[in-house]
C-alpha cells in the first residue's frame, strides 16, 4: 500500500513537471521565433542559388571540362563528353496534342521523322559552239533542280537500338524546260532501306558510289563547267556513262570508320535479251543506262529509236547489263583521298556496227587510200567496260581564307578484241583539278582544269563545221571528203576550262557566275553541260550533223537554293 | 516552406485547445501568413557541349547521319548546328540514330537526364 503510494506521488509530480515544460515551450511567441529563423535561413539559401545562377548564364558557361575536341580522342570515330545531370527534359512540342519530334517537319506518325526538301538552280546562259549555223545563243536553265520527301521511322522504341528504316522520293523540277517524265515523281534517287550501327542497306535507284566518290571535287557541278564534259565521260557527246545514277539497284554504305566510308552498289540487267539489246524488266521505253529520253534510250522519236516494243532489239547505244560499282573515301580533318571502280557487264554498241541480230547492216567507214573495195567495216560488239579513279584533296588556309585543292586521275576501258580497237572511242585515260579560295564567309572563287586523253578510235564519220555537214562520208573513200570525215584518223583529246565565283547569301543560297571553254581535236566530239547542266551544248549543227573538233564557249550565272 | 508555416500554426492553435483547459489562457489570435508572389525557380538549360565533325564529316555536307548512345539510358540529347537550336535533333536513349543538318563544321549537344553520350558517324549529305 506504501508503495502505491509512493508510486503515485512521483507519477504526479513527473507529470506536472512534464505538462510545466511544455506549456513554457508552446507559447507562440517561441514557434514565431524558430519559423522566422528557418525563414531567413532559406532566403540566404535562396539568395546563394540566384547569385550562382546569375554569374554562370547557361550561354557563357564552357560547358564542363570534358574532351569534346575530337582530335583529342584516338583513332575512333567515336565521341565522349559529360555533363552534370539536367532537372528535366526540353518540352516538347505538340502539334493536337501529339508530342512531336525536333526535326524539319512534324512527323505523321510516331518515331517517323519526314522532311520536305530541295534544290532549286536556275541560270541565264549566253554561249556559242562555234558550228557554222548556230552562233551566240541566250538560255534559261533549271540544273538538276529537284524535290524530295525524306522519311525515317526510328527502330529504337521497337527495340532495334540505333536503328532506322529510311526511305526517299525524290523527283526532278524542270522549273524552266517543257516537263517530261523525266521529272515525274522518283525519277531521281529514291529508295527504301534500313540504316543501322553497321552500316546501311537501301534499294531503289541511286547516284553510284563511283560517281558519289568525286562529286564534291567539282566547284562547277550543274553549270556549264560541270567536270562531266570529260569526265566520266565515255565517249564525250552529252552522257556521262560512269556519273550515273543506277536504276533497279541495291547498295550498302557502311558507317565512317576512322574516317574510311565504303560503298558498294549491285545493279542486275534483268533484260529481256541476251545481249542486252532490249529493256530491263520493268523499264519499258527506255533502255538500260541511257537518259529518260535521252541517246540512246529509244524513246520513240530519239536519235537512233527503231519502232516495236518488247523484242525491238532497239537497245544498241550503251545498254548494259549487270553492274557493280563500289568507291572507298577517306577524310581525316583536312585530307580526303578517294578510290573507285566500276563495272557494266556486256555494253551493247552495235548501233555503231550495224551488227544487231536483227539489222545485219554493216557499217563501213571510208579507210582512205589504201581501202579495200567495200572500205573499212566497223566492229564495235558487245563488251564490259569499266572506269576506275583515285584522287584526293587537300584543305589550308593562306591567310585569305581556306583554299580547297582537288584532282584525280580516271582510267576508262572497253575490253574489245584487237579488230575492234580501231573503233573503239570509249577507253581513255581522263584527269581532273581543281582549286577553291575561301574569302570569308560570303565569297570563293574557283577555278578547275579537266583532261580526256586519246582514244584508241572512232567507229564514225565526223562533220565538217561548214554547209556541207549533212553529206555523208562514202566508203571506200578518202578519209576526208565534202562533208564528212573518218574521226579515228585524228586526234581525240580535249581539255576543258573553267573559272568562276560564288556569292553565299548564307548556307542555302548563293549567286554564282561561271564561265567554261572546251578545245578538242578534230576527232573529239565532247560537250558542255553533259550530265549536270539543263541542256547540253554540243558541236552540233541545226541538222544535228556532229561537228568534229568545234571549240565551245560559255558563260552562265545564276542562283541556287536549297532547303 | 510558408505552407508549412501556416501548417504548424494550425497545429500549435490545435494543441493550445487542449492546453487551455489546463492553464485557462485566452486563445491566440490566429495569424494569417501572406503567401508572397516570388516565381518558382525554372529548371536550369543544360550548357552546350561543342562538337566539331569536320574531322570525318566534309566542308560541303549539309547533314550528318549519327548514332547517338546516351548514359543513363533514359536520357534525350538535342543536336544541332550553330545557330539552328530550333532546328535541331532529339535522339532519346540508349541508342538511336538520325541526321542532323549542318551549317558549318560544328554542332552543338544539350543533354536531358544524360550524364555521357557517344556519337559515331555513319553517313553525310552532299548538297546535291
Amino acid at each position: 500500500m506504501r508503495n502505491k503510494l509512493l508510486s503515485g506521488t512521483a507519477c504526479a509530480a513527473l507529470c506536472l513537471v512534464a505538462f510545466g515544460g511544455a506549456a513554457r515551450s508552446a507559447t507562440l511567441d517561441d514557434v514565431m521565433a524558430r519559423l522566422d529563423r528557418i525563414e531567413r535561413e532559406n532566403a540566404e539559401l535562396r539568395a546563394k542559388v540566384r547569385s550562382l545562377s546569375v554569374a554562370k548564364p547557361v550561354a557563357a558557361v564552357p560547358a564542363a571540362p570534358v574532351p569534346t575536341d575530337p582530335s583529342k580522342f584516338k583513332g575512333n570515330p567515336v565521341l565522349h563528353a559529360a555533363v552534370a545531370t539536367s532537372p528535366a527534359p526540353p518540352p516538347t512540342p505538340t502539334i493536337a496534342g501529339i508530342p512531336v519530334k525536333a526535326g524539319p517537319l512534324v512527323p505523321f506518325i510516331d518515331n517517323t521523322t519526314v522532311t520536305l526538301y530541295g534544290s532549286i538552280d536556275v541560270s541565264g546562259d549566253i554561249f556559242n559552239p562555234s558550228v557554222f549555223d548556230q552562233g551566240t545563243k541566250l538560255g534559261i536553265a533549271s540544273n538538276i533542280s529537284s524535290f524530295g520527301v525524306r522519311v525515317r521511322h526510328n527502330l529504337a522504341p521497337y527495340g532495334w537500338d540505333g536503328m532506322a528504316v529510311v526511305a526517299q522520293l525524290e523527283s526532278q523540277v524542270d522549273i524552266a524546260s517543257a516537263p517530261t517524265e523525266r521529272a515525274s515523281f522518283g525519277t531521281r534517287d529514291s529508295f527504301l532501306g534500313v540504316e543501322s550501327p553497321w552500316g546501311a542497306i537501301k534499294a531503289g535507284k541511286s547516284d553510284t558510289p563511283y560517281k558519289k566518290s568525286t562529286a564534291a571535287m567539282d566547284p562547277f557541278s550543274r553549270t556549264l563547267g560541270d567536270y562531266n564534259s570529260i569526265m566520266g565521260n565515255t565517249g564525250g557527246d552529252n552522257r556521262a556513262e560512269f556519273d550515273w545514277r543506277m536504276n533497279h539497284a541495291v547498295w550498302y554504305e557502311s558507317p565512317i570508320f576512322n574516317g574510311f566510308q565504303f560503298s558498294a552498289l549491285a545493279s542486275p540487267g534483268q533484260n529481256y535479251a541476251k545481249d542486252n539489246s532490249d529493256y530491263s524488266y520493268g523499264d519499258n521505253f527506255q533502255c538500260n543506262g541511257a537518259s529518260a529520253r535521252g541517246s540512246g534510250s529509244n524513246f520513240p522519236g530519239t536519235g537512233g529509236a527503231v519502232a516495236g516494243n518488247l523484242g525491238g532489239n532497239g537497245c544498241t547505244d550503251g545498254s548494259f547489263g549487270n553492274a557493280y560499282s563500289a568507291a572507298l573515301t577517306y577524310k581525316n580533318g583536312p585530307f580526303t583521298a578517294i578510290a573507285a571502280y566500276e563495272l557494266h557487264e556486256q555494253v551493247n554498241r552495235q548501233g555503231d556496227d550495224g551488227l544487231g541480230p536483227n539489222f545485219m547492216t554493216p557499217v563501213f567507214l571510208p579507210g582512205g587510200p589504201a581501202a579495200g573495195p567495200l572500205g573499212t567495216q566497223v566492229f564495235t560488239g558487245v563488251h564490259n567496260e569499266w572506269a576506275a579513279k583515285v584522287g584526293g584533296g587537300y584543305r589550308f588556309n593562306d591567310g585569305i581564307g581556306d583554299v580547297q585543292l582537288n584532282a584525280y586521275y580516271e582510267w576508262i576501258r572497253r575490253e574489245v578484241t584487237p579488230i575492234e580497237q580501231p573503233f573503239n572511242e570509249r577507253s581513255r585515260d581522263g584527269v581532273f583539278a581543281s582549286v577553291t579560295q575561301f574569302i570569308g564567309k560570303q565569297w570563293s572563287v574557283s577555278a578547275s582544269y579537266a583532261h580526256a586523253f586519246k582514244t584508241p578510235g572512232n567507229p564514225t564519220c565526223l562533220s565538217l563545221n561548214n554547209v556541207n555537214a549533212g553529206v555523208a562520208c562514202v566508203a571506200p573513200g578518202d578519209f576526208v571528203q565534202v562533208g564528212q570525215f573518218q574521226a579515228n584518223q585524228f586526234d581525240d583529246s580535249a581539255s576543258q576550262y573553267a573559272v568562276g565565283a560564288r556569292y553565299y547569301f548564307n548556307d542555302w543560297a548563293s549567286w554564282y557566275v561561271v564561265g567554261s571553254m572546251l578545245t578538242q581535236g578534230p576527232g573529239a566530239h565532247y560537250c558542255l553541260g553533259a550530265s549536270g547542266h539543263g541542256y547540253q551544248v554540243c558541236s552540233r549543227d541545226a541538222a544535228n550533223d556532229t561537228i568534229g573538233g568545234a571549240t565551245i564557249k560559255a558563260a552562265t550565272t545564276g542562283m541556287t537554293f536549297n532547303f | 516552406m510558408f505552407a508549412v508555416r501556416g501548417q504548424k500554426l494550425l497545429e500549435w492553435s490545435a494543441s493550445q485547445e487542449a492546453s487551455q483547459i489546463m492553464d485557462m489562457q485566452p486563445p491566440p489570435a490566429f495569424v494569417q501568413v501572406q503567401q508572397p508572389e516570388v516565381p518558382p525557380d525554372a529548371p536550369v538549360d543544360p550548357a552546350p557541349i561543342k562538337v566539331d565533325v569536320s574531322k570525318y564529316i566534309p566542308e560541303s555536307a549539309t547533314a550528318v547521319t549519327m548514332i547517338v548512345t546516351l548514359t543513363p539510358p533514359t536520357g534525350q540529347a538535342l543536336i544541332y548546328a550553330a545557330g539552328h537550336e530550333r532546328d535541331g535533333t532529339l535522339f532519346r536513349g540508349p541508342r538511336s540514330i538520325d541526321e542532323v543538318k549542318l551549317a558549318g563544321p560544328i554542332v552543338y549537344v544539350k543533354l536531358y537526364g544524360a550524364t555521357n553520350f557517344e556519337i559515331q558517324y555513319t553517313n553525310y549529305r552532299q548538297p546535291y
